[in-house]
């Protein structure tokens, strides 16, 4: 990581094997910019949940409607799914073969997948309990700001589909590699959004 | 499946009553007629256009030259085409509105209410998102990449898909005169008034999606200008060595970054709302209206910075180059810039000062508007001291930046007083909040655009503009503005509120009149700028300035041929201080052949920009009209092309260095026997782009 | 999963799993990794700087699981009620942003990073601006509704 010719967050992929894609430092600040102006939308979305938090207009609220250990597992899974994005930038920057990255990829995936079903099933009990968001303002505030980071998920697990296959085709050259460490970045970043979900929404609307 | 559900599933909610035409022959008065006249103006337009380009074989070159094209100047070019396009609708709606206003009297004028309401609506949508910010979007394209010694914008082909989702966006509100309705809620579209149950029709949805397709563009472009003038600067070019266009440029992409969110989510909540039966912003059922007036305007104010910073910075730098001095103050500007980027995302709330917050919350936003003015001021100081004691040039952009700065300041006036909160809530909602925003955004943004086109001209087409129909534009521009909002001021004093069809009160009548004749000046001042370019193509032969320096610039944007070769700099520069070019020329180092010149490696030309606009302009009709098949189907469209677009890894094309060597060396060769010319005939057609070099005693 | 409040025992499991898991990876990723040795002494530098690497996600997970499990555990097991266990759970939110950011995303003091950590700040005192003043405005219309 030391010695890098090129300034840019996340991970530096000049290891004694291999330089930097060329362009790296402007490619990734271009997509972390990209990723501030995301991060403005999910904190105005905060925002709006807060000032909503209170209108429940008789539909299920908070206290009925989040259980705490599907959030700490849906936690626990992303968290680890960005250590297994990590592992494989790991891989992409020192191994020789590809292997370990395409698997350290495919367990990220899998994750990310679990993830998504868990929280899928979190939002089919709640609608199945009437908290459906034509119901109140609080409920539209959460089915906003829960499946907005939720669908930026099912996004990037489909970017990390397109990954393999680029992969597949073009193997691990300048572009893919450029494109793995926006990837990485994207995948940290939902990673941060998720702890201020389940801070400022499930452990929030516990404490009541 | 029923005939009904079938009919749905194909058409959504299409049908006949969609078009003006039929309504118009149903109901046949004269608002519908005016209506079904501009749809017709669209479909005619539509038709012409197709019919030019088929008659002057101009399909390929449109596509493979233009639409496809990556380069930098040719998108710029494009979005002030855009600009320019839409600026003529819109300002024919403008003139629309005066008339009835001036007419109505105590009598129904010329357009009902819902038509009225429908013009006051685009006329401000289109102004500020299919006007205003393509033209500066257009301007900071062209020059800044230029002026910073770069090829090209840091994301070539996003800048194409940035301008395709704008042209998209722009193409959904002219298509909404021809199918359906506009919406009736303003520019800024509040809720309740346009949620699903006061306004369940085609018009707040056209709204939405025209503007989520030019939010979108506009993010994308601000982050693209942020990382081109962050990282591909020259060798050299510290920040504190930019042209002050380049600092504005900068802020104004930090604010289009920063601003954009709140407004895609707002108005992304409000089609939640509309289309999912959500309670965001519905009077029942726990939804604040609050919230989106808030997100609105967390938006809305950075935004008229978005429009106001480049005007500012097209000012600085025609100012100093007509003055023949160098702008005074640079760290001042600089500074001064920067404090209203930051200042700008604190005082939003003086947009809503009547709506029901306490006297301290009111003050607080108060006293953060008026001190936006400081930074304001210090600019506008700078300015007037870069002009005293200069050798002042009299040329069009110069004229429209002297009537800047004793206009824009009698808006800038006004609006401090707007800020003291006990005044707004006199006169907000009247048409001197009317006056006030007009007064800085018409000296302020449209002179600065129109100045930075006719200051740039020359350089993106080689041959200069007829400065004497600039003139004649100038004043239709000034004296129509004075008399069309001058008399506005007195009114909201007087008591009339805004965007009203009808008016009860005969005082007001004289003063209606008064501005109605400045709409139409107006209109002779756009009209005249069309006739402006028109009269300069046609006498393109005697104008041209090929060296590329008319006006003996000062940024390295004048240092390149008239026009610009595609890779900008035959060899990147390297420069040492600021106003690189007026240096290099005093000391002799200008116009010199590069010791090596080496292949350029430019992008080529591709597809995807003209897809995803075009896809995601489908995508939005479909929401519109409820088509489920056609929104899916450009929705995946637009992300196929792009995911599509990573596999393709033969982007680039190479030009020889012979091939730059050559060009380089015959507008050398072409500069050294082109007589130079002093400033006082840079007017003529013996300016051929070379200018004088200077006295010995003001070089050094 | 159980009703509202896992059991200690299950918060344990979880924290377990986690560890196995990490430490299988290291397993993993230490074993196919092997650098060539293509420069004099150069074998261990590139297995010292992935070790460093690895490490720094190591920790990094093993905070961010620390972090998320006190603010659960704060939650659940009442160590703190109201708005004080609400303070701490978003402290508690902060700090493992920041270890993220830290060893994650590779942020830091350096000077190389120092675009990306403007950049980072800027948006941070934005987005302060803009959730601080959105919240004390709409609280300010409530109490006036009231």
């Amino acid at each position: 990581m030391s010695g890098s010719t090129q300034a840019h967050i996340g991970l530096h992929l000049d290891s004694p094997d291999q330089s930097p894609p060329e362009d790296a430092e402007l490619g990734i600040y271009g997509f972390w910019i990209f990723l501030m102006s995301d991060a403005v939308l999910f904190a105005l979305l905060f925002a709006i949940y807060g000032t909503q938090l209170a209108a429940t207009a008789g539909a299920p609220g908070p206290a009925a409607e989040f259980k705490l250990g599907p959030a700490l597992t849906e936690t626990v899974i992303l968290l680890t799914s960005s250590l297994t994005y990590g592992l494989s930038g790991i891989a992409l920057k020192y191994d020789r073969t590809r292997t370990t990255l395409v698997l350290w990829l495919g367990v990220t995936l899998l994750l990310g997948l679990a993830f998504l079903g868990f929280e899928l099933h979190d939002f089919a009990t709640m609608f199945g309990d009437g908290a459906t968001p034509d119901r109140s303002g609080f409920l539209s505030a959460f089915f906003a700001l829960v499946p907005t980071h939720g669908l930026h998920v099912a996004a990037g697990c489909i970017w990390i589909v397109v990954m393999l296959i680029q992969i597949g085709v073009h193997g691990t050259d300048a572009r893919v590699k450029l494109d793995l460490l926006r990837l990485g970045l994207f995948w940290h970043f939902l990673d941060i959004i998720w702890i201020a979900i389940f801070s400022i929404v499930y452990l929030q609307g516990t404490l009541g | 499946m029923t005939d009904a559900a079938l009919r749905y599933a194909l058409l959504g909610r299409l049908d006949a009553h969609a078009l003006p035409f039929v309504r118009a022959w149903e109901n046949p008065n004269l608002s519908e007629i005016i209506g079904a006249a501009a749809g017709a103006m669209v479909v005619i337009g539509a038709v012409v256009l197709v019919a030019l380009l088929t008659w002057m074989r101009w399909w390929r070159p449109l596509f493979l030259d233009w639409l496809t094209s990556l380069d930098h100047k040719k998108i710029g070019i494009m979005y002030i085409v855009i600009a320019g396009v839409m600026l003529s609708r819109a300002l024919i709606e403008a003139v629309l509105m005066r008339a009835q206003q001036s007419l109505a009297v105590n009598a129904p004028g010329i357009v009902a209410p819902e038509h009225f309401a429908q013009l006051f609506s685009t006329h401000g949508t289109i102004m500020i998102f299919f006007m205003a910010m393509p033209f500066l979007t257009g301007l900071i394209n062209y020059v800044v990449p230029l002026q910073i010694g770069a090829r090209d914008v840091a994301f070539p082909l996003l800048n194409s898909i940035s301008l395709m989702l704008t042209a998209g966006g722009a193409g959904l509100v002219m298509i909404s005169l021809a199918i359906g309705e506009f919406s009736t809620g303003g520019w800024s579209g509040y809720p309740p008034y346009t949620e699903r149950a006061f306004q369940p029709g085609v018009g707040p949805d056209y709204w939405i999606w025209a503007i989520t397709l030019s939010s979108l563009g506009t993010t994308l472009s601000g982050l693209n200008f942020a990382a081109t003038i962050y990282k591909k600067r020259c060798p050299g070019m510290y920040l504190t060595r930019m042209p002050l266009f380049c600092w504005t440029a900068l802020c104004t992409s930090i604010l289009m970054i920063f601003a954009m969110p709140p407004l895609t989510l707002a108005t992304a909540l409000l089609a939640l709302d509309r289309y999912l039966g959500f309670h965001f912003f519905t009077n029942d059922l726990g939804g604040n209206m609050m919230n989106y007036v808030n997100l609105f305007w967390l938006f809305g104010h950075p935004e008229v910075y978005i429009l106001i910073l480049p005007a500012f910075g097209v000012f600085s730098e025609v100012i100093s180059a007509f003055s023949s001095k160098e702008l005074y103050g640079y760290k001042s500007l600089i500074i001064a810039t920067m404090a209203i980027a930051v200042l700008s995302f604190t005082v939003w709330l003086h947009h809503f000062f009547t709506m029901g917050q306490s006297a301290n919350v009111n003050a607080f936003f108060g006293v953060a508007t008026m001190t936006i003015a400081v930074p304001t001021g210090v600019k506008v100081y700078d300015w007037i001291w870069t002009m005293f004691r200069g050798e002042l040039r009299f040329t069009p952009p110069m004229l429209f930046s002297v009537a800047f700065i004793m206009t824009f300041v009698l808006g800038g006036i006004t609006g401090v007083m707007l800020a003291i909160p006990p005044i707004d809530f006199v006169v907000h909602n009247s048409v001197f909040l009317v006056a006030h925003f007009h007064n800085v955004l018409i000296p302020g943004l449209l002179y600065g655009m129109i100045a930075g086109y006719q200051y740039w001209f020359p350089k993106a087409f080689g041959f200069r503009l007829s400065e004497g129909w600039g003139k004649v534009s100038f004043g239709c521009w000034v004296v129509g503005f004075y008399l069309a909002f001058m008399p506005l001021y007195v009114l909201g004093l007087g008591g009339m509120a805004r965007r009203t069809q009808s008016i009860l009160d005969p005082d007001f009548q004289p003063w209606l009149t008064v501005a109605v004749i400045g709409a139409f000046i107006l209109l002779a001042g756009l009209v005249t700028l069309f006739v402006q370019l028109v009269v300069s193509v046609r006498d393109r032969e005697q104008n041209r300035v090929p060296v590329g320096d008319p006006w003996d610039g000062r940024g390295l944007e004048w240092s390149i041929p008239a026009p610009p070769p595609e890779y900008n700099f035959a060899t990147i520069p390297t420069v040492h201080r600021l106003d690189a070019f007026y240096w290099f020329k005093a000391d002799g180092r200008a116009y010199k052949p590069a010791a090596t010149y080496t292949d350029i490696v430019v992008p080529k030309n591709s597809w995807v920009g003209p897809i995803v606009g075009g896809a995601g302009a489908v995508c939005a009709f479909g929401l519109v009209w409820h088509i489920g098949w056609m929104s899916l189907s450009g929705f995946a469209l637009a992300w196929l092309a792009v995911i599509a677009r990573s596999f393709v890894r033969d982007t680039h094309r190479t030009i020889p260095a012979a091939e730059v060597k050559a060009r380089e060396e015959s507008w050398l060769a072409l500069a050294a026997r082109t007589r130079p010319v002093p400033r006082q005939l840079e007017e003529s057609s013996a300016n051929l782009g070379l200018a004088e070099p200077y006295p010995a005693e003001v070089a050094a | 999963m159980s009703g509202q409040h896992p059991s200690k025992g299950a918060v344990l499991l979880k924290a377990f799993g986690a560890a196995a898991l990490l430490s299988a990876a290291r397993a993993v990723s230490g074993g196919s990794g092997a650098p060539r040795p293509d420069r004099a002494g150069g074998l261990s530098d590139g297995a010292a700087e992935k070790r460093r690497d690895l490490a720094t996600y190591g920790i990094g997970y093993a905070l961010a699981l620390g972090l998320t499990g006190l603010a659960f555990v704060v939650v659940t097991w009442g160590w703190a009620a109201g708005t004080t266990a609400l303070g701490i759970v978003f402290a508690l939110a902060l700090l493992q942003a920041i270890v993220h950011f830290r060893c994650f995303l590779h942020i830091d003091l350096r000077r190389s990073h120092r675009d990306d950590l403007q950049l980072l700040l800027f948006s941070s005192l934005i987005v302060c601006l803009m959730v601080s003043g959105t919240l004390v405005v709409l609280f300010n219309l409530r109490m006036r509704m009231m």
